[in-house]
Order: structure tokens, then sequence, then C-alpha cells
């Protein structure tokens, strides 16, 4: 938490008048308070209407003052918070587009949504609430305790004992009921997680006929959890009475000691000025309930602040994040375009012990289509994601045009080379809008180009809007065909001199994925293609195959070739036809 | 404590409408659920009645312990009035006695109010449960699930709140408030009315506010919305944000939104902020105008109790801490309404579902499962999910006990439809389905799903071991048969690399294994189902070519002698169906064998050429 704090420091000079504003307004309730009191002895109980007025006039002037404190400090406050809160906001969102995929996976998306959304707002609201809250309480503890001393020492004696009394059972409420709410909420994610299931599976669950066997495990999660919420309802249900007697009883001891000087002075004039005054005993009874109040609202603020640390750690994980993908510095002019060439590259994920890729050598030249297949697991994917930087290779190096991967910014290097990634992810505007990702600034004509070779102008036509059609949060409106000729579109458009398709054709049907590689051999025919590929038919025409097994480039050549001499090449090719063949 | 678990990403960032469209038929239905607690609510009613009479009286005892205590002019250094110890002595007495009562009562109504709320959320929690396993496929398909749980956690939530709490809020609110009105105007008629007046001036600034506060706070919501779904978007789509050097864009687009929800909320906070001093400000003006009349009564003689004794300076000093206990319900009330409010709100939208109709399970025919032939027929259906947009015409098929049958076609061509409505997912317009020349209408639906087994293309495993997700298929099934079925579908070698085996937990979504892996679990499923109907919708499309040919073999031996539907892409995996029906657009454009359609070189043949031969690349 404390390593956020250097977030205010832009703001400290509000920082620095939310608090004072707010002390200073306990302060005129404070003397607000005294002066009421005043008003009551001096006024009410003499009959002096003088008295009542300057006393009145007096605790308005002091309320008015008050009151410009308490908004004033509300102005402060809430421009600290909010104004730290948006600084980190906007740094932790840059810091996330700027991670590697390593981290990124490492966190997993909607953990980094979450790190963006509700631990922010968590840490803005405890910083808003140490300015205030926090301030506040500490003020009403610290001021009612001199006020009340003021009023008579003995006064001191009461307090001595019920505060730490006080003290002690908000400290054991928070050790009881604290672990509880941590398995409250496990066991909610329980009940949730099995309703979840039953709305996605429902076809399953019906399927097999098991609507009973999940409604009773649905009830086993839901009595464990409404068990564990009745538990902390029974503590919590015990706390606010204790707490109340406690103050109860330290009033009435008050109210004895206070009417006992009375008494006493009644029987004896000389105890006269040992006197309490009757206003000064509810005045003292007002003080005691408010550093009471006090002690309760600083236990809230310390529960909150747990939650708050949480969030706050979870946050520092991502600013720390050291950046993994440097970028290199050359400045390049470059005459040679469109080849990769592998030297020697091995690879293996961080925090892996055994290599995903090892010993990968091969070269690409300028319009060259190289297709790459294997099992699940043998490493394609993983091939792919090196050459765009989205990992750093372990061993060896890339070459794209002739020069290392790592001497180009990364920015340079992704303008060269565009990659359908396996899930097509769309974002939330127009067909059009999402196009462009690949080029801002180009035209509706550019636009039609690329979705007539991405086969995607026919379904997009037949829209009601066309091009203008909204694409809805992820693209939900669309089938997941028509994601990734979408994708497709949006890489095209680019005009790379390097396209990759990791496996990103998997949704279209044969006869548009045959003429979608027939249009890209026509009107794209200089850019250079890797083509990740789970089927055969998509691969055979390549000019080249790359046979990946566990790892590692077990044939690469043509397919003719291939099917003389690679097995497991032969094996795939057996596998996907089967008995079939003519 | 409320979390959103699984509730998906959307639903967090939903803005609810909250005004409940009718609010008496809600209001009589949440009885209804109070009613499985009816000696509880009782208790909890007089607990509360109690609780406030006692409260009450503590007030009445300040002032009698005060006035016990005598006058004192601190100007002359006089009592004026002698102080009654014997009073003194007998007041505290019974208010140590009253104070004891509160809090003990206080005890028992929060007691009372969490366990009444605990009964209560925890029937309609399993009721919604049961409806929602009940509901026919077509609601589920068709409404957002993260709305659905957000029913049944958040809504479902802030009933149980407004029952626990603020009812009981409520009820001791209005009891104190026409408790202290009551002894106010008892006291004193005239001064009543002057401590009214600033209840007046509160209400109306309150009012002001309001009318500016709602806008900006709606405004606030909204650009939240916006952020938040943004953020949502572009952290998700991250990988493709960076493949497209998209993150300048992406950043700056956040900026903006940021700094406009920071202008918007800074706003909106401060003026909200400033509620509490003003109303500070209301309240002890009230004060002091209080004091000032009381006094001045008092001189001038005017004022008197009802029963017309004089006003003395003990019922002023009551009345000044009767008005402040008389301030506070009102301030609350006002919180408790918009709460009560979002209660009713989520009530109604929980009723909505519990109102919804159930899937009917009745039978009119008798149908025995295990001597069943397996023979399906599809005369003349027309089908559409939407009124207008046929998904399938006039459809017919006729398929005969123990064959393999395949269906072949682009998608949106109506295969997953016929799944559907095989299994009575859906109602079909027209037509007729017949299971044995039964038609599936008139038999048991849990007869008709008893007897048939899917495998979906998207595997659904549940948050529960390996072993019983298989157990799924057949609830009786012996370890031995869980076994074997595990090694039917190819499962046991990649079950023993798994830390617990087959023991081991599978997560939500199942993501600690392969999507491959996963489809195998649900072909392992069907297995021990042991159904005399097989439908493999697309069942093995994630499982690579050589794998997929491993368990080929499995699958023939598990397809012999049972009626079996096959969706697939991969036409290696269909060339020795009995029938193969190729689809398209809710008809079938060719049927026959593999040969068969080969020969008739139509779609089968040019699909069947590009994905053997390619074209050229």
């Amino acid at each position: 938490m404390l390593k956020l704090l250097k977030y205010v420091k832009k703001y400290w000079y509000f920082a620095i008048l939310a608090p004072t504003f707010m002390f200073l307004e306990v302060f005129m309730d404070m003397l607000l308070t005294l002066f009421m009191e005043k008003m009551v002895d001096f006024g009410v109980q003499t009959g002096n209407i003088n008295n009542i007025i300057k006393y009145g006039l007096l605790m308005l002037l002091f309320l008015f003052i008050g009151v410009a404190c308490g908004i004033l400090s509300g102005v402060f406050t809430n421009l600290t918070s909010f104004k730290f809160s948006n600084d980190l906001r906007k740094d932790v969102f840059k810091k996330i587009m700027h991670l590697s995929y390593n981290q990124t996976d490492k966190f997993s998306t909607g953990s980094l949504v979450t790190r963006v959304t509700n631990d922010i707002t968590q840490v803005q609201n405890l910083l808003s609430m140490a300015l205030r809250m926090f301030i506040r309480a500490l003020s009403f503890f610290i001021l009612g305790i001199v006020f009340t001393l003021n009023i008579n020492i003995e006064f001191g004696y009461i307090l001595l004992i019920i505060l730490p009394i006080e003290i002690l059972v908000i400290i054991i409420f928070v050790k009881l009921a604290f672990p509880i709410f941590s398995v409250i909420q496990t066991k909610l994610d329980k009940v949730n997680t099995i309703v979840h299931e039953n709305l996605t599976g429902a076809r399953v669950v019906k399927a097999f006929s098991k609507e009973d066997y999940e409604y009773s495990r649905f009830k086993g999660a839901n009595d464990e959890y409404t068990q564990k919420n009745l538990y902390v309802g029974k503590i919590s249900a015990f706390l606010m009475p204790i707490l109340m007697i406690i103050v109860y009883i330290g009033q009435i001891v008050i109210y004895y000691v206070g009417g006992n000087s009375i008494l006493e002075a009644s029987k004896n004039a000389l105890k006269i000025n040992d006197m309490i005054l009757v206003g000064e005993i509810s005045q003292a009874i007002t003080y005691i309930s408010m550093i009471c109040m006090s002690i309760m609202m600083l236990g809230m603020i310390f529960t909150s602040l747990a939650r708050a640390t949480a969030s706050a750690k979870r946050i520092n994980e991502v600013l720390d994040c050291e950046e993994e993908i440097k970028d290199g510095k050359k400045d390049i002019d470059l005459e040679e375009t469109g080849t990769i060439e592998f030297k020697n590259v091995s690879f293996k994920y961080p925090g892996s012990s055994s290599y995903s890729l090892q010993n990968i050598s091969f070269k690409a030249n300028k319009g060259d289509v190289i297709a790459i297949v294997g099992a699940t697991g043998s490493g394609k994917s993983t091939l792919v994601n090196l050459i765009t930087r989205f990992y750093d290779v372990s061993e060896g190096e890339i070459l794209v045009d002739n020069i290392n991967v790592k001497d180009y910014t990364q920015k340079e290097l992704r303008n060269k080379v565009a990659i359908c990634l396996q899930k097509a992810e769309l974002f939330s505007g127009t067909i059009k809008d999402n196009i462009k990702w690949g080029k801002e600034d180009a035209s509706i004509e550019e636009v039609d180009e690329a979705c007539s070779i991405a086969q995607a102008k026919e379904f997009i036509l037949s829209k009601e809007k066309g091009y203008d059609e909204y694409v809805e949060e992820k693209g939900t409106s669309l089938s997941g065909g028509q994601k990734q000729r979408l994708s497709i579109a949006r890489a095209i458009i680019k005009k790379p001199e390097i396209l990759i398709f990791d496996d990103s054709t998997s949704a279209l049907d044969l006869v548009t994925e045959a003429k979608l590689h027939q249009a890209m051999n026509e009107k794209i025919k200089d850019i250079t293609k890797i083509i990740v590929a789970q089927r055969i038919s998509t691969a055979r025409n390549a000019k080249k195959i790359i046979v990946l097994d566990n790892g590692q480039i077990v044939g690469f050549d043509t397919h003719d070739n291939l099917m003389k001499n690679c097995e497991i090449y032969i094996d795939i090719y057996n596998s996907q036809l089967k008995k079939g063949g003519n | 404590m409320a979390g959103h678990g699984g509730g998906g990403a959307a639903s967090r960032f939903k803005t609810q409408q909250n005004k409940p469209k009718n609010m008496k038929q809600t209001i009589k239905r949440l009885f209804s659920y109070i009613a499985s607690a009816k000696i509880l609510f009782v208790l909890l009613i007089i607990t509360i009645l109690l609780y406030t009479g006692a409260t009450l009286y503590s007030n009445i005892l300040v002032k009698d312990i005060i006035g016990s205590l005598g006058e004192f002019n601190s100007d002359t250094l006089l009592f004026t009035k002698m102080p009654d110890p014997n009073k003194f002595f007998l007041y505290l007495v019974v208010m140590l006695i009253t104070i004891f009562a509160i809090c003990i009562l206080q005890y028992l109504s929060s007691l009372l109010g969490a366990y009444i709320s605990c009964i209560m959320v925890r029937k309609m929690r399993n009721e919604l449960f049961a409806k929602v396993v009940k509901l026919p496929i077509s609601y589920t398909d068709s409404h957002p699930h993260g709305d659905l749980m957000s029913r049944m956690t958040n809504d479902v939530d802030n009933i149980s709140q407004a029952v626990s709490s603020s009812i009981s809020s409520l009820i001791s609110g209005i009891l104190t408030i026409m408790g202290c009105l009551f002894i106010m105007v008892f006291y004193s008629p005239l001064l009543t009315l002057v401590a009214l007046s600033t209840l007046v001036l509160t209400l109306i600034f309150t009012a002001i506010m309001s009318k500016y506060m709602r806008p900006l706070f709606s405004k606030q919501q909204k650009v939240l919305g916006v952020l938040n779904t943004s953020t949502e978007e572009m952290v998700t789509g991250c990988k493709t944000v960076i493949a497209y050097n998209r993150q300048d864009h992406a950043i700056k687009e956040f900026n903006e939104s940021s700094n406009q929800l920071t202008k918007i909320g800074i706003k909106a906070q401060i003026l909200s902020g400033s509620m509490g001093p003003v109303m500070n400000f209301i309240g002890n003006f009230g004060y002091f105008i209080v004091t000032l009349c009381g006094a001045l009564f008092i001189m001038k003689g005017i004022g008197n109790t009802l029963l017309n004794e004089p006003l003395t300076i003990a019922i002023v000093i009551m009345f000044l801490s009767t008005t402040k206990q008389f301030t506070r319900p009102i301030n609350e009330i006002a919180q408790l309404y918009s709460s009560l409010m979002n209660a009713f709100a989520g009530a109604e939208r929980v009723f909505a579902i519990l109102d919804e109709k159930e899937e009917s399970f009745e039978k009119k025919v008798d149908f025995d499962v295990n001597s069943m032939k397996g023979t399906l027929d599809f005369e003349h259906v027309n089908f559409s999910y939407v009124k207008g947009k046929q998904v399938l015409n006039d459809f017919n098929i006729d398929i005969r006990a123990g064959h393999k049958i395949a269906l072949v076609g682009a998608t949106g061509s109506g295969k997953t439809t016929i799944v559907n409505l095989l299994l009575n997912f859906y109602d079909i317009d027209s037509g007729e389905i017949k299971i044995d020349n039964i038609n599936i209408k008139d038999i048991s639906k849990k007869d008709l799903r008893d007897s048939i087994s899917i495998v979906l293309q998207d595997p659904v495993l549940f948050f529960d071991t390996i072993e019983n997700n298989v157990r799924y298929g057949n609830e009786n099934a012996s370890e031995e048969e869980i076994d074997n079925a595990l090694k039917f579908a190819n499962c046991s070698s990649f079950i023993k690399q798994l830390p617990e085996g087959k023991h081991t937990i599978l997560n939500e979504g199942a993501t600690n294994i392969s999507q491959g892996q996963r489809q195998l679990l649900t072909i392992a499923r069907a297995v021990l189902a042991n159904p005399k109907i097989l439908i493999l919708d697309e069942a093995t499309s994630s499982v690579d070519t050589r794998t997929e040919k491993k368990i080929q073999n499995a699958m023939d031996k598990l397809m012999e002698n049972r009626t079996s539907i096959i969706i697939a892409h991969r036409l290696s995996t269909i060339q020795d169906a009995d029938l193969i029906l190729v689809l398209d657009q809710g008809h079938i454009v060719e049927q026959g064998n593999h040969r068969e359609l080969i020969e008739k070189n139509g779609v089968y043949n040019r699909l069947y050429q590009t994905q053997f031969k390619g074209i050229q690349i």
C-alpha cells in the first residue's frame, strides 16, 4: 500500500488539506457540544435569554465554520482520491498493454481486468476513507478524551476502563469473524460455479436426466453457504449489544458520579465549587458516545484496510513487472524483404524444465508458402509466436529480412509481420472499424478488397448495414467462422511482408478455406505466408511443409517428398484419410 | 460479502433497473416466503416493538434522572429546587435494568433477523435452482447467463439484506418516530411544532439535492460502464492489441474515458459528500431553535403539557435529546427506502424466473428403455427457432435400428438442430419425430433422454473429480466399469500423468486438461451410459488426427448394435456410415452411402475432393 503513495505525492497539498479540514470540522463539532451544554446550563437552567442567544449565536458560528470545513474536506478528499486513482489506473493499464505474452498468461486476463477495475476502486476507497473517516474517527477519539477530561478529571477514570474493553471486544470479533469471511467467499464461489455449470452445460444435464442429481449437489453447497452465513450472523448479532452495553454502563457511571457530586453539594454548601453541572453531565455522555463510535469506526476501517491491502498488493504485482521483451534500437533500412530464417532455435516456456522447441532451423524466402503440421502440443503455435516476439527464443536466433528480430523495435517488427491468432478476437465497433485495426487510414476500397480475399465480403454484405454493421462486444453476434474471416481480413489489409495463420481457419468449411487460399495466391502472391494447419488438405500445396513432433522438426519438404520419406507425415496423412482414398 | 463468482464479466457492469413494477403483488409473495419462518417472524416483530418501547422509555428516564437532581442557578449559586437522592438512585437502577433489556432485545432481534433471512434465502435459492435445471433449453439458450447468475446471487442477497436488517430498522424507525412524536406532543405540543419546522427544512433540502444528484450519478454509472467494458475488451484481447501495434491507441482511448470518469466522479462525490455536513447544520440549527423557544416558553409560561402542567427545564432537556432521536430514523428511512426498492425489484426478477414454464416430464405412453430397438423417424418435420426463419423444412429421415448415420454440411445447415429436436430440447412446429415408432411427444422426456447419449463438440465437464464426471453417465457404475470406460476412450494414458489420477478434481471449465482430453472424457462418459442411441456432435474435432485414429476402432466397437448419429467435419470418420445425409439450409440435398455419393459427383464429392486432394495453395 505504501508503495502506491507515490501517486498521492503529486497532489500532496490536497492530501494535507483534506485531513486538516476534517480535523477542524470535528473540533467545531466538539465546541458545538460544549456551547450547547453551556446554553443549557447558563441559559435554560437560569432562564437567562441573553445567555441563550449569546451561546446560541456562538454555536451557530462554530456550526457554520464546521459545515464549511466539512464540505471543503470532502472536496479535497475527492480531488485527491479521484486524481490518485485516475493516474494509477492509467499507469496500470499502460503497463498491461506492454506486458509480454508470458506475463499475461501468468496473470490471466480475467485477473488483469479485476486489477484495473475492482482493485483500483478498492484502493481509491481506502484512500478517501483514510483521508476522511480515519482522521474523523481519530479526531473524535482524541478530542473526545481531551474535552471529557476538561469537564472533570474523574470522568477520565471511566474512560480508562471502558475504552480498553471496547477495543478488546472489537479485536475479538475481528479475529473470530475474519477467517469466516473468506470461507464464505469460497462457499459462495462454489454455489456460483454449480449454477454456472448448469447454465452452460444445460444440454448435458438434461441429456443425462441429471436434474435431480444437480439439485442435490446445489442444495448441499447452498446449505453449507447458508450455514456459514448464519454463523457470522450470530457473531455479528452479539457485537453491537455488547459494545452498546459497555457504553451505556459508562453513561450510568457518569450519571452516578455527576449526580453524586450534586447531591453532596446540596447537603454541604462548601462542595458547590466541586459540583458537576447537569449540562456537563450530558456533555460528558455525548463525548463518551462519540469516543466509542469512533472506536467502532476505526475497527471498520481496519477491516477494509485488510481488503484494500490485498488489492494494493495485486496492483503492485502488475506495476512491478519488468519489461520482458526489450525493443531493439536499430533504425533499419532494408533492401531484402519478406524472408524468415530460424537458426538453431530452442525455446522453453519460462518456469518450464523441458524444451517446447528444439534446434529449429529453416528458411523461407519472399513469397514462399510454408505450412506447419504436427499433433496438438507439438509446438506449432509456439514456433510462430516466436517470430513476432510474443516470446523470446531461449537459444539460437530468428532473422526477419536477415536481421535478428531482437534488433527491431517491436512496432516495426509487427508492422512487417501480421499474425492471425488461433482465437479470433474482435472488438465492439463496426465491421469496418475492426478491419481498419490492420491499417488505420485504409480506404473503403481497401477494406472491400481485403474482405473479398478473406471470403468475408459475401456475409458482410448480407448484413443489414454491410460494413457499418455493429459488432457486439467480443463479436458475440458473429459465428466462429465469420469472426475468423474478419480477423484474416484485418491481417491482410495491413499488407505485411509476412503473414502468419496460426490455425486461423479451423472454423471455416473446406470449400471456403480452399477459396481463401486460392484468392490469396492470386491477389497477395508476394507476401510470405506461414500457415499452421490441422488438415493435410490445407498444407499439402504449400511450397514446403514443416513436420513438427515433440518440438523438433522431423521433416521439411514438399508434400510429395514427405509422403515418401517422413513416417510421421504419412501417419498424419493416413489418419485423416483413414479407410478412404480412391 | 456478495461476490461475483462466475457471474461473467458482463453482469458486473450491468446497471439494473431498480423500480419494482408491481409492488403489491411482490410484497405479498415475499411474505409467503417469510411465512416459512412464521413463528420467528412474529417473535421478531414482538422483539422490535419491545426494543423500541424500551429505547423510548430510556429517554423519559433521562428526563427523570436529571429532574431528580434538582434545579441549580449557576448565577446565584443556589439550588432553586433541591435534588432528591432517593428518586435519583431509584431512576438510576431502573435505567440500568432498561439498558440491559435494550441490549438483550437488540441481540435477539439481530439473531432472529439472521435466522429468518437465512431460512428464507436458502429456500428461495433452492427453488430458483430447481427451476433453472427444469427450464427448457430454449430458455437458457435465449437468456444471458450473466443475468440469471446475478438474479441468483445479487438479487437474492439484496432480499436477504432487506429481510434481516432493513425490515427491523424500518419498523423500529417508524415506531421511534411515532413514539418520539407522541412524547413530544404529550409534553409540549407547541414546542413540537417548532421542532418539526426543521424537519420541513431537511425534506426540502433533500429534494433539491437529489434533483441535482440523480442525473450526475446516472451519468457516472454510464461512464463507468463504458470504461469497464472497454477495459474488459482490451485487456482480454490484449494479445491481438499487441499483435496489431494498437497499444498506444488503446491507452489513449482508456485515458480519455478514465479522465472523464474522474471529472464526473469528483463532481458527484463532492455534491453527495456535502449532504452530511449540511444536514448536520440543519439538525443543529433545529437544536438551537428548540432551546431558544423552550427557554422563552418557560419564561412566558406557554407551551404547557397536554395535562396543562407548566413546561420545565427537565422537559426541555428531554425534548432536545428526543429531537435528536427523532431525526436519526428519518435519515435512515430515506436510505432504507432505496435498499427496500432494490430488494423488491430483485424479488420481482427472481419471481419472474420462478414463474417461467418448466419442461414437462409427463408421459402418455410407457416406454421401456431397456427393450427398445432404436429406430428413428423424422416425418415432415418443420422447425424454426425464430418465427419466420425456417431452419428445417419438410424434413424426413428414416433410420433403422443399429445403423450409423452421418450428417454433413456447412455451419448453419441445421445439423445441431436435429440433435436439439431429437432430445426434445425444442418442440417442433409440425410433423412428427418417432422413436421405435412412438411419437417422442408421448414419451416422458426422462425416458427419451435415458435412451440417448450425446457427446458434444464443446465438452461439458463439471467441477468434480474425473471419476465422478465419468460416473455422470451411469450413477450405479462400478469402479471397474469406470476404468474400462476410461480405457475405452483412450483416457488412461493422460490420467496416469495427473497427480491424483482419476481422483484429480477438474477445475471450473476443466482448464487443467486440454480440449482434446476433455473430449475424450465426454466420450468415456457416453460409453458408460451405454445407450441404445448415440449422438456424436463433432465429438473428436479437437483431438488430433493420430489420436483420433487410435480411438476410432474403439468408437466403431461402441457404435456396433447401436443407432448412432455422427456430425463431423472430417469426412474420414464417417466413410463407413450406413447413410450419409448432406444438409444445406435445412434441406437434405444428397443422401446415400459414401460410394454412392462419390459416384453421384455432387456436393459430397466436392467436399471430399477438397478435403483429401486439396485445392492448390
